[in-house]
């Protein structure tokens, strides 16, 4: 094999500079153009492979849909939440999207409970985390009022991201009309309350260890 | 000579295309990591501010470890909508605040912008103020704050390696600029004095390589140190759970409210030698039409025998009776009714409620609590007493048996009796409502009877 010529070697020395000068601008201009030109948010490009991704098993059915609510009824339902994350961060549940009837928003108190087993399908085997710092059942009013966002969200669950990690939150709902007089209670006829339930994770933020 | 002997011989390397091709690539790299520091760096001078980002949620164009310039954004400029801005916000622990790095998708009617980070799938679930925007990113610096990161994270393995690879980098190119000099003195006296180049190319590369690191030092430590964190974000909801009050139907008497006594067959006063019986209300019958026994005083108010009136009467009876029966359960009691007792719906253990002593109904101060007992038959045996305390009013009383109701002798009670079939009021009873047979007869013995208030 022949040896690089003189030229070449001169050729070598004095275009590293240059061509790496040229690289690092080319880099920069190139990364911010892309980055940072105003761009319209697209659904389904980038996000599509995104590495979090939280899925419930409630194939967007409302978990709760009580009709011919009466005084003192009760009720439960669960849902699994499942985290597809790569990188740690914390999964924190809150309500959304209150929508008020006659302050029938007063009088229906659901507690969330974070534990292990049961499905959307069925509660059973559901076995709840002891929280001793959980709020317990509390109306949907005040639920909207005062968890109504993820830094103000309950129920936490912190993700190793792991992808596949799920847990399943149990959903207990009472019709409260303690303290009400029947003529109260008769003008709550026909009243329908009803408000989101939201999962949300949040990491890279420093939350549950690694950034 | 070996290549070893007096350390990587500049000639032998710059001499062979792998050698030539490595130092090329080493100067490369190393001027390349000069420049990108002082991109990063230099334009801290002019008031940008500089971070690096430590997450990847605006992957694929921002990752981790690049660095991001910014310019201020002052409050009259207007936010830009699809471009980046850096903001603050409180971190997931809640005790400090971090700067993110996220795109504004939109302005809201409020004055707040959504954000979301280019790769998650929800927009960030708390709009931001304009006050939280903290700067608008101009500059993306590629990879040149990894060592940051390294180092943060106490990842010392990729700091070592990176730390090495670079010292690679510097002896080679600095071997490569000693070749060039060595080069250029042959070409300029085509003559090869061994020793002096050799003396003189070991001295330019001790120097190459203390300007190199110098700059390597200096430069990382003028690179910005602040943190922008890209957080990731992804929500699941349960939409729109609902809850839908469907209590049963009102209890109204309706059009049976004047009504002290009605039957479906007959009204009989048991005899014509009672003088005793007094009914404060209209008597009424539907579709029966006998009503028998009574002096015309012992009635204050109409005797409708099966006319209009009392057909609409024995309409509203029967949907006052339907109600009834919808009314949910609060519990299940003993037969024997006895005691206080709480509004709500009741039925009987057994298929009959009796009262043989006092029963008492509580409405806890609720003028509107309503009681209503359910059996096949009610009884109230002799000298029973029911008794409304707290606010409970007979109007909001009532009994429903699917067969036949007994009024004792001497009874004193409250609320609208409607049975089936028979009722009956015996002797010297006395009671506040109404006594309803929907399908029988209404038997009355010497009673005091009055509508409910």
């Amino acid at each position: 094999m022949h040896s690089p010529s003189i030229r070449a070697q001169k050729i070598a020395a004095w275009s590293a500079a240059p061509v790496a000068v040229l690289l690092a601008g080319g880099l920069v201009w190139q990364g911010s153009q892309a980055a940072f030109t105003a761009s319209t948010r697209n659904a389904g490009n980038a996000w599509s492979t995104g590495q979090v991704v939280l899925t419930d098993d409630d194939n967007g059915v409302a978990g709760f849909t009580v009709e011919n609510m009466l005084p003192g009824d009760t009720g439960q339902r669960c849902i699994t939440v499942t985290s597809g994350s790569t990188v740690p961060g914390e999964v924190r549940a809150y309500v959304a999207n209150l929508a008020e009837s006659k302050g029938l928003e007063d009088r229906v108190k659901l507690e969330v409970e974070v534990g292990e087993g049961g499905s959307f399908a069925d509660c059973t085997g559901f076995v709840p985390e002891v929280r001793p710092d959980a709020p317990g059942p509390l109306p949907l009013s005040t639920l909207a009022e005062v968890n109504n966002s993820y830094a103000t969200g309950g129920a936490t669950w912190t993700t190793e991201g792991t992808p596949g990690e799920s847990k399943t939150y149990r959903g207990s709902w009472e019709f409260d009309t303690t303290g009400m007089t029947q003529q109260e209670i008769d003008a709550l006829q026909g009243a329908r309350v009803s408000i989101d339930l939201v999962w949300e994770l949040q990491a890279g933020d420093g939350a549950g260890g690694t950034p | 000579m070996g290549l070893f002997a007096r350390g990587i011989s500049t000639i032998a390397l710059r001499s062979t295309w792998l050698g030539l091709i490595a130092t090329s690539l080493a100067q490369v790299y190393l001027i390349l990591l000069l420049a990108l520091t002082a991109i990063a760096t230099v334009p801290l001078l002019l008031g940008w501010s500089g971070s690096v980002v430590e997450s990847g949620s605006m992957q694929p164009k921002v990752s981790p470890g690049d660095i991001v310039l910014s310019s201020a954004l002052p409050a009259d400029s207007p936010v830009p909508v699809g471009g980046v801005v850096e903001f603050t916000r409180p971190a997931v622990d809640g005790t400090h605040t971090v700067t993110v790095l996220h795109r504004v998708v939109k302005g809201n009617p409020d004055g707040t912008f959504v954000t979301a980070g280019d790769a998650n799938s929800d927009v960030d679930s708390t709009p931001i103020s304009r006050d939280q925007i903290t700067g608008q990113a101009r500059l993306l610096v590629p990879y040149i704050g990894l060592p940051i990161l390294w180092v943060g994270a106490s990842n010392l393995a990729a700091v070592a390696g990176w730390m090495v690879a670079t010292l690679v980098a510097t002896v080679l190119a600095s071997t490569a600029v000693s070749a060039a000099r060595h080069a250029k003195e042959e070409t300029d006296d085509h003559a090869v004095d061994e020793g002096s180049s050799s003396s003189d190319s070991q001295a330019s590369r001790r120097a190459v390589l203390g300007v190199v690191l110098g700059t390597v030092v200096v430069g990382s430590s003028l690179l910005p140190r602040e943190r922008l964190t890209a957080a990731f974000t992804s929500r699941t909801s349960s939409i729109n759970n609902s809850w839908t009050v469907r209590l049963p139907p009102a209890l109204n008497p309706g059009r049976l409210t004047p009504y002290v006594v009605f039957a479906g067959r007959s009204v009989v006063n048991d005899g014509y030698f009672d003088f005793s019986t007094y009914l404060d209300g209209s008597v009424g019958t539907s579709p029966g039409g006998t009503i028998q026994g009574f002096y015309s005083w012992q009635i204050s108010g109409g005797v409708d025998r099966d006319n209009q009136v009392a057909r609409n009467a024995r309409t509203d009876a029967l949907a006052l009776y339907a109600s009834l029966e919808k009314q949910a359960k609060t519990q299940v009691l003993k037969s024997r009714l006895t005691g206080r007792v709480s509004p709500g719906t009741y039925e009987s253990k057994t298929r009959d409620f009796s009262v043989e002593d006092t029963l008492t109904l509580d409405a806890k101060g609720d003028q509107s609590a309503v009681f209503v007992f359910r059996a096949s038959d009610i009884t109230l045996r002799e000298s029973a007493y029911v008794s409304l305390v707290n606010g409970a009013k007979a109007a909001n009383v009532y009994w429903l048996a699917a067969k036949s109701i007994v009024l004792s002798q001497n009874s004193v009670s409250s609320g609208t009796f409607i049975a089936r079939s028979s009722a009956s009021s015996e002797r010297y009873a006395d009671y506040t409502g109404r006594l309803v047979s929907l399908d029988g007869d209404v038997l009355i013995d010497r009673t005091t009877a009055r509508r409910p208030a």
